[in-house]
């Protein structure tokens, strides 16, 4: 294996198969890809291009120097970003037309007053049950009216409502229905009219068509990984990325070697151990410790001992030289191990997984 | 002819909150006249632009500062009408514009009726 040592590959034709799987079964009329976060750790610029590709016709980022990123890379495509810090400029964003979630009445007036080169954008979001940002439900009444005053005054174009699922259950996502609904009536009430009102995300858009509204926000599985990690998910969806290293040191140890930090393994009999060169730094887990597998030249070996800042040790068969492969996750139909077997080795999700590769990795787009 | 009514309501108090964050509503919604004059009066008289829009039933062609709230020689309210807003009117045969405007419990309510006159 050449390349780079650290790798992360992503394979930007399984986000935008992911896209146009997702948007067909969907069948709204606008897709929207999130790629908060560096696009959930796959590269931002190169997952919303593929997106596009893919179908997808918004782009969605937590704050505005992410969606400022997006323009500066020369995506014209129309992005929301919806959380901002509490003393955030909105001017260069209403320059760069980039539609502002709304979440207090303090940002409404910011955005008023933030007149550029254009109109400014928002879309209201609510509070529908989780707690987060959002305007909440004592508030909305006001909120929309001010909003379409502002709007009726020519200071802003409110473009869309939307909120978000807890997806914590059935009964408490019927809930978020039900409230998100009572917010679309509240601001029809006080004259606002919609072109967009989007609740679901890749969770609500495979599983409760009723929250699909005029668009979905497509994160998760833009990146083939489900919502619903190994509960299943839609079908058909490829995992984008492959985090892998080669193996940087062979040996062979007797019985009783003690391994890595605390020797919390031992060797039971003598075997052969390899130095897989990615740690926590780079995003491994460490809490997957005493659970974890890395595959080697297409076979899967046990990690051994504790996971360290740089490295890992894991327990190889003969054949396993140095210079060979190692696939830390991956799409699960090589043999890999999938990213989210090591969600459930570590106690996390699949989505932080991806997310948290750390600095020193390289993403390889292809 | 009665061709149209129109009653619109506003909430005092947050529209005050609304020209108090974003003082440039003012100068948005009202003419040079009527600027000065005290919140509560501000929201009757967006109230009473507010019903002449649904008055007429469509605000195409309508200016914020075409249409200026003033009272008559007897102080009851009126509602002067210039520029493109006057021509919307005049090209769907409104003559005569009649407001009304109260508070109370907080709400500013204007009731517009427009009149087309042979």
């Amino acid at each position: 294996m050449t390349g780079p040592l650290r790798e992360a590959m992503v394979d930007l034709d399984a986000i935008s198969a992911n896209a146009e799987t997702l948007r067909a079964l969907a069948r709204t009329a606008h897709a929207m890809a999130v790629v908060k976060a560096d696009g959930y750790g796959h590269g931002a610029i190169p997952a919303a291009r593929a997106a596009l590709d893919g179908g997808a016709d918004w782009l969605g980022v937590a704050d505005l120097g992410e969606a400022l990123e997006l323009r500066s890379a020369g995506i014209r495509a129309p992005v929301l970003a919806w959380l901002h810090d509490p003393f955030a400029d909105f001017r260069p964003a209403v320059d760069a037309g980039i539609d502002i979630g709304v979440s207090t009445l303090d940002q409404l007036d910011a955005v008023a007053a933030a007149e550029g080169e254009g109109l400014p954008v928002v879309q209201l979001k609510v509070d529908s049950g989780l707690s987060r940002n959002g305007l909440a439900a004592d508030e909305w009444a006001q909120a929309f009216e001010r909003a379409a005053l502002l709007e009726r005054a020519g200071l802003i174009r409110v473009r869309g409502l939307f909120s978000h699922l807890s997806n914590a259950s059935e009964a408490a996502d019927a809930d978020a229905l039900a409230a998100f609904r009572d917010a679309l009536g509240t601001a029809e009430s006080a004259g606002l009219k919609l072109e967009l009102r989007h609740l679901a995300s890749t969770a609500g858009a495979v599983a409760r068509p009723d929250t699909r509204f005029d668009l979905v926000r497509l994160g998760i599985g833009l990146y083939g990984l489900s919502p619903f990690g190994r509960d299943g998910g839609p079908a058909g969806l490829r995992p984008a990325m492959t985090l892998r290293t080669r193996v940087a040191a062979v040996r062979a140890v007797p019985a009783g070697t003690g391994v890595s930090y605390d020797h919390t393994w031992r060797a039971p009999e003598a075997t052969r151990l390899a130095l897989v060169p990615l740690g926590y730094a780079d995003g491994v887990p460490r809490s997957a410790t005493g659970r974890a597998e890395v595959a080697i030249r297409g076979i899967r070996h046990a990690v051994r001992g504790r996971i360290a800042m740089d490295q890992m040790v894991v327990e190889v068969d003969d054949a396993v030289r140095l210079g060979d492969e190692a696939v830390v996750f991956g799409d699960p139909a090589t043999g890999a191990p999938s990213a989210d077997e090591w969600a459930d080795w570590a106690g996390t999700i699949n989505y932080e997984i991806v997310t948290r590769i750390g600095p020193r990795v390289q993403r390889t787009p292809e | 002819m009665i061709v149209g009514i129109g009653v619109d309501v506003v909430d005092i108090a947050r529209f005050e909150r609304a020209i108090a964050r974003t003082p440039r509503l003012v100068e948005r919604l009202f003419t040079d006249v009527e600027r000065d004059r005290p919140p509560h009066s501000l929201a009757a008289r967006f109230a009473a632009k507010e019903a002449l829009i649904k008055a007429v039933g469509d605000s195409t062609g309508f200016r914020w500062q075409d249409m200026t709230v003033g009272s008559d020689e007897h102080r009851n309210p009126s509602l002067v009408v210039t520029g493109a807003t006057a021509e919307q009117l005049e090209r769907r045969g409104i003559t005569d514009v009649h407001l009304s405007l109260s508070h109370d419990a907080g709400i500013a309510t204007a009731f517009v009726i427009a009149e087309a006159r042979p």
